[in-house]
This record gives C-alpha cells, sequence and structure tokens, in this order.
C-alpha cells in the first residue's frame, strides 16, 4: 500500500444476534477505511540503539573500576597484598578460617615460642595466613601463593573444626561471594579443585572473575546488609555484636543438631582419605619440607558436649589420626584447650583472651613437637 | 504533573513504555527522549540491580 492511498478493505458485518462478534460464513462485508496515513515514526521506535548501548556500556565500565578500587580493601586482597612481606624466615605459618584467625594471638605466640617479651621489635615466630569465611580451597590458593616465594617455614599450623578437613567442597556461583571470591584470582587452580578437568568451570570461573561487578559483587551487598541491619534495628533492643559480625549469626555455622551432625562425621567417615583441596595442602607442604600440623580448634563446652560427645565424632577423630599419621602429619586435639566460657566470643570464635591462652599452649606443642 | 502522568513517568523511567508523558514540558520531554540520557540510564539500573540483589535473608560475612 502507498503512503497516503485510500484504499478500502472489507470488514465482516456484526452478526446480529451475537453482538460484538463479526458474521461468519459468507456474511455480506461492509468497507471500512484503511489507515488513510501512516504515522510518522515516534522518537523511540525508529532510532538505533546503539549510542543507548554505548552509554550503559560506558556506566558499567565506571561501576566496574569503582568496584575494583573499593574491593582493594577487603580482606582477602589486603591478606594477598601482605603475603610479599612474609619473612622468608619465618619458623610457623598459621592457616585456616576465622576460628584460626581470631584464635592466635601472634604476640603470646611470639613471646612463648622464642622467649621474648610481647611487643618486642623483630622478626616474628608465626605469620598467620589465616582468612575468615573460607573453605579449604582458598587456603590451599592462599599457602600456594605464600610458597611461591623461597619460604621456609618449620611449621605450617591448619586449624580445621568439625569435619571440614573431610567434607566437599562447593564452588557453585552462590557459594563464591565475600571472602570466597578469592578463587575468582586464581581460576584454573580453583577450577582444578572444584571440578577436576572441566574446562567449563575455569572459563566461568576466568569470565566471572574479570568482571569485578560480579567478582566482587559482596563488598557492595555487605554495606547493603549493614544499612538493612541498621534500618531493622530501629526502635529494637540492640544485638549483640563482636568483632566479625552478629553473635547470632556464627551459631549458623554450626551443624543444625546432633542428628545433622552424626549425618556429617558417617558421610567423612565413607571417605578414603581428606578432601581434594586438603590432599592439595599437605602435599603442597611436603614438598616445601614443612611438617603440617593440622589442629582441632578449641570450641566452647556447648559445642563440645553437644557434638563432641557422639561416638560418630570419636571415630571421625581416629580417622584423621590414622590418615595423618600415615602421611606423616601432627594432628593436635586442641579442642579442649579453653575450657572458660570467657574464653569464647560467640558459638564458635575465642575471645582475645580465649586466644592469648590457645597461643601459648599451641607454641608450647610446636617447640615439643620440633624435639621430637 | 498529575498522578496520571506521574505513574504514565515511572512506567517510561521503568521500561514499561516506550513513551514518556506527552503533557509535560518539551525540554524535559527532549531530556528524557535523549539516547545518551537513555543509556546512562540503563547503565545505572543494570549496575543496581546486580548490585542489589544480593540474599540479606542468607548469612552474609561482613567484612568489618
Amino acid at each position: 500500500m502507498s503512503e497516503g492511498s485510500t484504499t478500502r478493505i472489507p470488514r465482516p458485518v456484526a452478526d446480529p444476534l451475537l453482538p460484538g462478534l463479526p458474521a461468519v460464513g459468507n456474511a455480506p462485508v461492509e468497507p471500512i477505511p484503511a489507515v488513510a496515513k501512516m504515522p510518522a515514526p515516534g522518537p523511540v521506535a525508529g532510532h538505533s540503539l546503539g549510542i543507548p548501548v554505548v552509554m550503559l556500556l560506558c556506566v558499567l565500565v565506571v561501576v566496574n573500576v569503582c568496584i575494583h578500587i573499593f574491593a582493594q580493601r577487603s580482606q582477602h586482597y589486603r591478606l594477598l597484598a601482605a603475603i610479599p612481606r612474609v619473612p622468608f624466615r619465618t619458623p610457623v605459618l598459621l592457616l585456616g578460617n576465622s576460628l584460626m584467625e581470631a584464635g592466635v594471638d601472634l604476640d603470646t605466640f611470639d613471646s612463648a615460642w622464642s622467649g621474648r617479651r610481647p611487643g618486642m621489635p623483630g622478626m616474628r615466630a608465626a605469620f598467620s595466613l589465616a582468612l575468615g569465611a573460607t573453605s579449604p580451597v582458598e587456603h590451599f590458593l592462599i599457602l600456594s601463593r605464600a610458597l611461591k616465594r623461597p619460604i621456609q617455614p618449620q611449621f605450617i599450623v591448619y586449624g580445621f573444626f568439625d569435619d571440614q578437613l573431610f567434607s566437599p567442597v562447593a564452588g557453585e556461583w552462590s557459594d563464591l561471594e565475600g571472602n570466597r571470591a578469592l578463587s575468582y584470582t586464581f581460576p584454573a587452580q580453583a577450577a582444578e579443585l572444584y571440578a577436576p578437568g572441566s574446562w567449563m568451570k575455569k572459563g566461568e570461573l576466568m569470565i566471572i572473575g574479570s568482571v569485578p561487578m560480579l567478582a566482587e559483587r559482596s563488598m557492595v551487598w555487605s554495606r547493603v546488609e549493614l544499612l538493612r541491619r541498621r534500618m531493622e534495628d530501629m526502635g529494637m533492643p540492640p544485638k549483640t555484636e563482636n568483632r566479625f559480625g552478629r553473635v547470632s549469626d556464627f551459631s549458623a555455622l554450626e551443624a543444625g543438631d546432633e542428628q545433622a551432625f552424626n549425618v556429617r562425621c558417617e558421610t567423612a567417615l565413607a571417605q578414603a582419605e581428606f578432601s581434594r583441596p586438603v590432599e592439595k595442602i599437605v602435599r603442597l607442604c611436603q614438598s616445601q619440607g614443612a611438617r603440617l600440623v593440622l589442629v582441632e580448634m578449641p570450641m566452647p563446652k556447648r559445642h563440645r558436649e553437644l557434638f563432641y560427645g557422639a561416638e560418630s565424632w570419636h571415630r571421625l577423630q581416629g580417622r584423621t589420626g590414622e590418615l595423618a599419621e600415615r602421611q606423616g602429619l601432627r594432628y593436635v586435639r586442641a579442642s579442649d584447650w579453653v575450657t572458660q566460657a570467657a574464653g569464647f566470643e560467640d558459638a564458635t570464635h575465642l575471645s582475645p583472651e580465649g586466644a592469648k591462652l590457645f597461643s601459648r599452649l599451641l607454641a608450647d606443642e610446636l617447640r615439643k613437637i620440633s624435639t621430637q | 504533573m498529575n498522578l496520571h502522568n506521574f505513574k504514565h513517568l515511572c512506567e517510561y523511567l521503568e521500561g514499561a513504555r516506550d513513551e514518556p508523558p506527552s503533557d509535560i514540558h518539551p525540554a524535559g520531554r527532549r531530556l528524557l527522549l535523549s539516547r545518551l540520557l537513555r543509556g546512562v540510564w540503563w547503565g545505572i539500573l543494570a549496575a543496581a540491580m546486580l548490585l542489589f540483589c544480593g540474599q540479606t535473608s542468607k548469612f552474609i560475612y561482613i567484612d568489618f
């Protein structure tokens, strides 16, 4: 149809019995005027998407640059930045999650290890590579980054709790946030632990890792969460917090109940060896000539009575001991080293006082091991 | 601007309509139809959606 023509097209006449519906069959049709003129294209419909898309991409690039800069302040970036400062002759490297991070007072450890007074200048006896909210995969990645330098530690102390040495580690999109986003910094190594031999996983980690808005998304989420909590707390009694966050949150790290804990222990017992990342940690330590010491971290009385009294836990301890002995590792059962309630600040973490006690005992234990 | 136009404007900004309200100031309409600004606006929305879609019910270990 040419623009501006006034041709007429037939329209069915309405059925008198069914008003509103057109007649069917060979019913006569009445002509209706066609649109006389096509409307001029609107300001939106006719335009190319080029400029808006370019602008959208520019905004996303700016957001990514901002998040990348913001993420340099995150704990895992700060730890990676600190690794080149580990003195070559540091005798003890501490590895683990927030239990180890909170559990060792480096001054007290140093004093107990070397006999120096706390706070005296000089090289410390231990360097902490522990990072909160991480799994054995990240522990391996951190340790392998640290041992790329010619550090020759005498001991690598790996703090763990419950079935952490055996449980499989998930590395899906919803898992790798917060400090676990460290996996995106080492995509090839991390992919090999999450899904051995999978190019898909490696590609996924590489692609996500190259977009700060995706890899470091929880940097912004956590700030939104803080804002949400502040709003939630308005007019409500304050919730107990410690240096790690809300005290009640850390109960979520424990098994739901004794039965769930037993299931986890039985699952761990069904495995012939430690989980893949823990085995990698073991082999890495052996290749560097460092003694790996597996330390069952101190737990509050409630946790020990509820979970560590179970028969399945004792069998799991036995299995851990066997595997450790077979591979030439030391297994230190320190879960009952801190018995006072004041030694803990939540369901799992040692308080500063508890950390001092644990650090002193740990240094004594390592000195004993070094003389054996 | 009446409530109807305000709703229309919101629907345009959130992408439910292709056209901004017709009876607003011509300068405002030109601004809303600017391809440059539409790109910036949708860039901001895309970034905001991605960054604020965290699950607040799940425990998030916050780097204090």
